[in-house]
């Protein structure tokens, strides 16, 4: 395992900040008196995204041990990385003004949220573009990966701005169903995807073949099953599609309204699911990294 | 301009590790890094049995993946196609590492940096020969300059028919016969 | 040019701090190399010809040394045996010098494996005190010394021994070569012809592996041997790494060889395809020995050895048609150098073998080398010990041995009766790689006086009353070497580093100055410098030469090809009949000889052999060899699939092996490359001594599983002779 547990860790905040950024966004646009999604997704993103960053300094013995040497990082435009080390960069500045924007209770400008709009799904993209470019692991080499990547960072970006939100205004949560909508969407999406993924590569590469059956059936099953496809999927999945079902009778009588204006149901299930989400975001990148078998050069 | 390449005789091989060490010591590495790894490849039944030994190290590729995936250009060609490191400019992000076909690269945990075999350049530039080549005990190893047709290396590679581990992985500079 | 925008890591200018470092030794090559790196601009290398102590070969290199520090080495292109080439031990033992685990002064035991430092003065006058008391009261013939034969024990050794009037100066040889070495003695009338592989045309290997029993030039002709379309067959219970250069793998029933070789032999004789002119001109008692070869038919030797008449017939067949560039490789330790009861006469076998093929001296054949003209010190200046009165111990028991070398064994035996009362070990490691360790430990621990003369705590001088700190062989001139071949030449060992340990002394100084404590000195009274230059005159070459080129040969004095010299057999010529057998009480006519054990179906026999990165016991400590164990699992034992399978072990599996002698843990390397009936053991591990702390509990010594035991005709350890059975156990 060259790349470990801490890159699992990068990836997952990348896409995570992503996915937050964006929802802030949706959600000040669809929901204006959802202040505290539009809030908390405003202030983690940055704040996750430093931690990424952080992350990968700390896995970069060389540079930690020098960190002028981080400056060459923007110099080779064929590399993922630099490009989305620019990505990021932008991303970062426009997500850190809009935060303190949000902090000092300052419009925000337009301009810098398209901008940010734009970085943040560059950089989900590249977060599955750095490995899926890598055509000496043939799991991670497929034009699926960037795009399941784009789906989990969406997906846990949702989670992330949701379980923060509901910690801090049990009602909030309810005020937003277009966007556990677009979650529950998203989540059955990755389980296609995932499984075509794995369909595909393994039938068309030996190595690919090895990896996926050392995630299916071998070393990382356990985690596999258990904690991507039940608890990070089929969990949130199920308590997602229960809550919208109820939600739905619910809205439809106005002592329901009430009752979940008042917020004082599906706090926990909220938790559940969007904790479920996180752990199951970060779980499907330690295994891809984990499982990542090279090609056969012998 | 010379373009250097190497062949590696895996029917000649012992398996002596005497590349690996004068390597080493070359390049004044830790003992737990190494440019040169192992491979066994043991096929048939007993008594019929045959046990292939294949040495591997940077193959210093043409278009090579870790110089377009490292981002600070720390791995570098140099105009005779060696695939270089410089340390200076590593951070030690490991994306080369991932990027090789051929598992090439090793990280000294003491600088950080990554690096692997460097076709010793500055032998080379003496005129000498490479460490590993010149220590292999069984003249499993030969060096020298591809684009010069008459090259001990070149007409190796012709009469033995030495082809890249994975050819169609794209071209490597070092050659196997196997 | 190559541009050299070369990694410039952690590159330090020599500085004073790192220099001082440097001299201190206090930092191991590793820490070394962390902050000493790239050759600056301000670095001067120097490069220093000598000669290699991770062998027996001491092939010549060149050491190059940064300000003032071993950087790296490369091989010496005139000497031999390196033919500009060095195998791994030679590059990365030389790291010796730097390691932490160094013995830095004399030390006195005070207790159980405790040790006090003492001056070289009280050491010295301490040794010399017991030494003589011991042999005033039981005579000189209880004083044995016993060593590893390198250019400066040579000389020094035997005549160190002499001086105090002893006879017994032995070499490691009793678990080397004693079998092979006695065999070929009393038939060609040397211990080991060489073989002229590069021109051969038909080569078998019996049990001797280059690419793991490694001499680089050795595997350097066998590599063109292999170019020029020779047929090169080897005879082993394993397929060791020298199979890639081989034609055809003979997968034997170990211990049985001498079947083989007989068969072969008869099947030259009856094919007619022996060299009936040589016979007739060089050889003794040929009638008797085709006499008795005749039942000796390849069917026979099929079902001892396993191996297909058929293969037996054509491979003898070829090599009569080959002859006389075909031989059999005159061997080493590997099949029949101290292994089995029959190992005296496979030797013997072989050498007779070649003799039918009329090889010797021939292109392509055995070849008796060379050895260069040196002077010797004027006897009226520097007078020689006179000669012991008592004859060297087990040279009654062990008539046929190779008087030289004894066996040295019998230093233990002799204690374990109580007749050996001191023993010196100098530069080897007999409590480990002599004989059983317990036997060895309980024979050691009787003695009055153990001394050894080590660079590290090995297990023998954990035992030793006295432990006496000798420099590397990276900061120590030595004696001139001769080396013998077929051109003969000389290569000088020399200092390529300051000492490092201020109380560490090259063993020429050992030796004089305690000749001088001990009364004898008058034998040494002359310095090393002296005795080289002595040695070189009658060589036209001058010291400063020698030492500026490290090996010289000598074209004018090669050999002359198809001009066989008078032997040192009693008959000057190729005995297939010895007297000297008859005289000894054995059968003047080689047979055949079953081994002394046998596996039966639910257990193995126990064989062993080198690998290429180790050398005996003594690298096991160096780290930057022991890491490639680690890195490639080199310690586990081959076990067969098929009886690892009926047995439920797995590759990489913890196994139980238990023997009459020991039980031991070790994990397993399951592969088609071993007989079903072996366990192959690599030798070069199981350290017990704590001081060593990279090669300590890295796997075992299969010394432990050894019966101490001598084979009947060269005293040798028999050390094959071992049954073993194999279980899964967890861990
Ligand atoms: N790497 C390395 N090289 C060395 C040394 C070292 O310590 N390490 N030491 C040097 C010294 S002192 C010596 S003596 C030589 C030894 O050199 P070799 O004699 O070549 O070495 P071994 O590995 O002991 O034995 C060779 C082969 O004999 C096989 N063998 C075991 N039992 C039998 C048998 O019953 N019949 C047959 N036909 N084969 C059998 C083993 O499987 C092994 O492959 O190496 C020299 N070179
Ligand atoms: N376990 C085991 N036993 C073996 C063998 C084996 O491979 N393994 N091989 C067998 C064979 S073929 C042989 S030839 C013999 C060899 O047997 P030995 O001659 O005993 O060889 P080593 O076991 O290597 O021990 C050499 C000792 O010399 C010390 N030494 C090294 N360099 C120097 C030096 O410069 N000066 C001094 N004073 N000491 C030094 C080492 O530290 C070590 O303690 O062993 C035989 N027995
Ligand atoms: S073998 Fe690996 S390290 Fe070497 S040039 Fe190719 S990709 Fe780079
Ligand atoms: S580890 Fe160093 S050489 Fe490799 S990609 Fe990163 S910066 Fe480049
Ligand atoms: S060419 Fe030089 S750097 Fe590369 S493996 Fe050989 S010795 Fe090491
Ligand atoms: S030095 Fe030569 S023979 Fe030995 S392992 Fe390396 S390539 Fe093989
Ligand atoms: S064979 Fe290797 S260890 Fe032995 S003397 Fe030569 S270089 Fe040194
Ligand atoms: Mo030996």
């Amino acid at each position: 395992m060259v790349w470990g547990t801490i890159i699992a860790a990068y990836l997952f905040l990348a896409g995570l900040s992503a996915g937050a950024f964006l929802t802030s966004s949706y959600a000040a646009r669809r929901y204006p008196e959802a202040k505290t999604v539009r809030f908390v997704g405003r202030l983690i993103s940055p704040i996750l995204m430093g931690i990424g960053l952080l992350l990968l300094i700390v896995d970069a013995e060389a540079g930690l041990k020098d960190p002028l040497r981080f400056i060459y990082l923007f110099t080779n435009f064929s590399s993922v990385m630099t490009i989305g080390t620019y990505f990021i960069s932008f991303f970062m500045m426009a997500a850190a003004y809009i935060a303190l924007m949000e902090l000092l209770k300052k419009d925000t400008s337009k301009i810098v949220e398209y901008v940010g709009i734009i970085f943040a799904v560059a950089t989900a993209i590249y977060t599955g573009f750095l490995i899926g470019v890598i055509g000496a692991v043939p799991l991670w080499n497929t034009a699926i990966l960037p795009i399941l990547f784009v789906v989990s960072a969406f997906s846990t970006g949702i989670a992330g701005t949701m379980l923060v939100s509901a910690i801090m205004d049990k009602k909030v949560v309810h005020m937003v169903m277009s966007i556990k909508k677009i979650h529950l969407t998203l989540l059955v999406a990755e389980v296609l995807l995932i499984f075509t993924m794995f369909l595909i590569t393994s039938s068309t590469n030996e190595s690919a073949a090895q990896s996926v059956s050392m995630i299916l059936s071998g070393e990382y099953s356990i985690l596999f099953w258990l904690g991507l496809v039940v608890v990070g999927l089929i969990v949130p999945i199920a308590i997602e599609a229960l809550e919208l079902w109820n939600s739905k009778k619910l809205h439809h009588t106005p002592a329901g309204l009430e009752v979940a204006a008042s917020g004082s149901h599906g706090i926990a299930a909220t938790m559940i699911t969007e904790s479920a989400v996180l752990a199951g975001g970060f779980i499907l990148r330690y295994l891809l990294l984990a499982a990542a078998v090279p090609v056969i050069f012998l | 301009m010379a373009r250097y390449g190497m062949v590696i005789d895996t029917r000649k091989c012992v398996g002596c590790y005497a590349c690996r060490v004068s390597c080493q010591m070359q390049n004044e590495l830790p003992v737990e890094e190494s440019y040169i790894k192992f491979y066994e490849k043991e096929t048939g039944v007993f008594p019929n049995v045959k046990n292939e030994i294949i040495p591997v190290q940077c193959q210093h590729c043409e278009d090579a993946p870790c110089v377009s995936v490292c981002p600070t250009k720390a791995t570098y060609t140099t105009k005779e196609g060696i695939v270089l490191v410089d340390a200076d400019k590593c951070i030690g992000c490991k994306y080369c590492m991932v990027a090789c076909h051929y598992g090439a690269r090793t990280q000294d945990h003491n600088t950080g940096v990554v690096e692997k075999c460097r076709f010793c350049a500055e032998l080379v530039a003496e005129g000498k020969q490479p460490a590993c080549v010149s220590t292999c005990i069984s003249n499993a190893r030969i060096f020298g300059d591809l684009d010069d047709p008459n090259s001990e290396v070149s007409k190796a590679i012709v009469k033995m028919n030495a082809q890249p581990l994975r050819p169609d992985l794209g071209k490597a500079k070092i050659y196997y016969v196997r | 040019m190559v541009e050299t925008k070369l990694s410039r890591r952690g590159f330090i200018k020599a500085s004073a701090a790192t220099a001082a470092l440097a001299s201190a030794g206090t930092v191991g090559f590793n820490e070394w190399s962390k902050n000493y790196v790239k050759a600056g601009a301000n670095a001067v290398v120097k490069e220093i010809p000598s000669t290699c102590n991770a062998c027996s070969s001491k092939c010549g290199m060149i050491g190059h040394v940064k300000n003032g520090r071993l950087w790296k080495l490369t091989g010496h292109p005139d000497h031999p045996y390196s033919k500009g080439k060095l195998c791994a031990r030679g590059h990365g033992y030389a790291t010796v010098v730097y390691s932490k685990d160094r013995l830095t002064q004399p030390l006195k035991r005070i207790g159980e494996k405790k040790f006090e430092p003492i001056s070289w003065e009280q050491a010295y006058r301490e040794i010399a005190e017991k030494l003589n008391k011991i042999i005033k009261a039981h005579g000189p013939q209880s004083v044995a010394l016993t060593e590893d034969p390198r250019a400066s024990g040579k000389f020094y050794s035997p005549r160190f021994i002499n001086a105090l009037g002893s006879a017994n100066y032995y070499t490691h040889h009793v678990v080397c070569s004693n079998a092979r070495d006695a065999g070929f003695l009393h038939t060609v009338g040397v211990t080991a012809t060489s073989a002229d592989i590069s021109n051969a045309k038909y080569i078998m290997f019996i049990g001797r592996s280059y690419g793991d029993g490694i001499r680089p030039s050795s595997v350097q002709s066998l590599a063109s041997a292999k170019d020029n379309g020779a047929k090169i067959v080897i005879v082993d219970p394993r397929l060791n790494n020298t199979g890639n250069l081989a034609t055809e793998w003979l997968a034997i029933r170990p211990g049985t060889d001498l079947a083989l070789v007989l068969a072969m032999s008869h099947v030259l004789i009856k094919e007619n395809l022996h060299d009936m002119e040589f016979i007739k001109n060089f050889t003794v008692g040929f009638e008797e020995y085709a006499q008795e070869l005749k039942k000796y038919t390849p069917e026979w030797a099929e079902g001892i050895t396993g191996i297909p008449a058929d293969a037996i017939t054509r491979i003898a067949t070829d090599m009569g048609k080959a002859k006389p560039k075909a031989l059999i490789e005159q061997s080493w330790r590997g099949a029949f150098g101290c292994n089995y009861e029959n190992s005296t006469e496979t030797g013997r076998a072989v050498a007779m073998f070649n003799a039918l093929l009329g090889n010797y001296q021939q292109k392509g054949g055995s070849i008796f080398g060379g050895k260069p003209t040196l002077g010797k010190l004027d006897k009226a200046k520097h007078p020689s010990p006179k000669e012991p009165e008592v004859p060297k111990a087990g040279s009654k028991e062990f008539p046929i041995a190779y008087p030289e070398n004894g066996v040295a064994t019998i230093v233990a035996k002799e204690a374990l009766e109580g007749k050996m009362k001191a023993a010196i070990y100098y530069h080897s490691n007999a409590a480990l790689g002599y004989g059983n360790p317990k036997v060895m430990k309980e024979a050691l621990s009787k003695m009055d006086l153990v001394v050894a003369i080590d660079v590290q705590m090995s297990e023998t001088a954990q035992l030793a009353h006295y432990v006496l700190p000798e420099v590397t062989y990276i900061e120590r001139d030595e004696v001139i070497e001769g080396l013998s071949g077929k051109v003969p030449g000389i290569a000088l060992r020399q200092q390529m580093v300051d000492k490092v340990h201020p109380e560490t002394k090259p063993i020429h100084e050992i030796y004089t100055e305690l000749a001088k404590a001990c009364g004898v000195g008058q034998y040494f009274n002359f310095t090393l410098d002296e005795l080289n230059e002595t040695m070189l005159a009658p060589t036209g070459i001058t010291y400063k030469q020698l030492r500026e080129k490290g090996t010289i040969m000598f074209p004018n004095e090669e050999i002359t090809i198809g001009e066989l010299p008078k032997l040192k057999t009693p008959s000057g010529k190729v005995e297939f009949y010895s007297e000297t057998y008859k005289a000894a009480g054995f059968k003047p006519i080689v047979e055949w000889i079953e081994p002394k054990v046998s596996p039966a179906d639910d257990s193995f026999r126990l064989i062993t052999g080198k690998q290429a990165i180790h050398s005996h016991t003594q690298t096991a400590n160096i780290p930057i060899l022991m890491q490639i164990t680690k890195d490639y699992d080199l310690e586990r034992i081959w076990i067969n699939p098929v009886r690892a399978k009926a047995l439920g072990i797995k590759d990489g599996d913890m196994v139980e092996l238990k023997s009459s002698e020991a039980t031991s843990k070790i994990r397993v390397k399951v592969t088609e490359r071993i007989h079903p009936e072996a366990i192959f053991v690599p030798s070069h591990y199981g350290i017990t001594s704590k001081d060593l702390k990279t090669g300590y509990g890295v796997g075992f010594g299969y010394m432990e599983h050894v019966p101490f035991d001598f084979e009947k005709w060269s005293g040798s350890g028999n050390i094959h002779e071992v049954i073993v059975k194999v279980r899964k156990v967890n861990g």
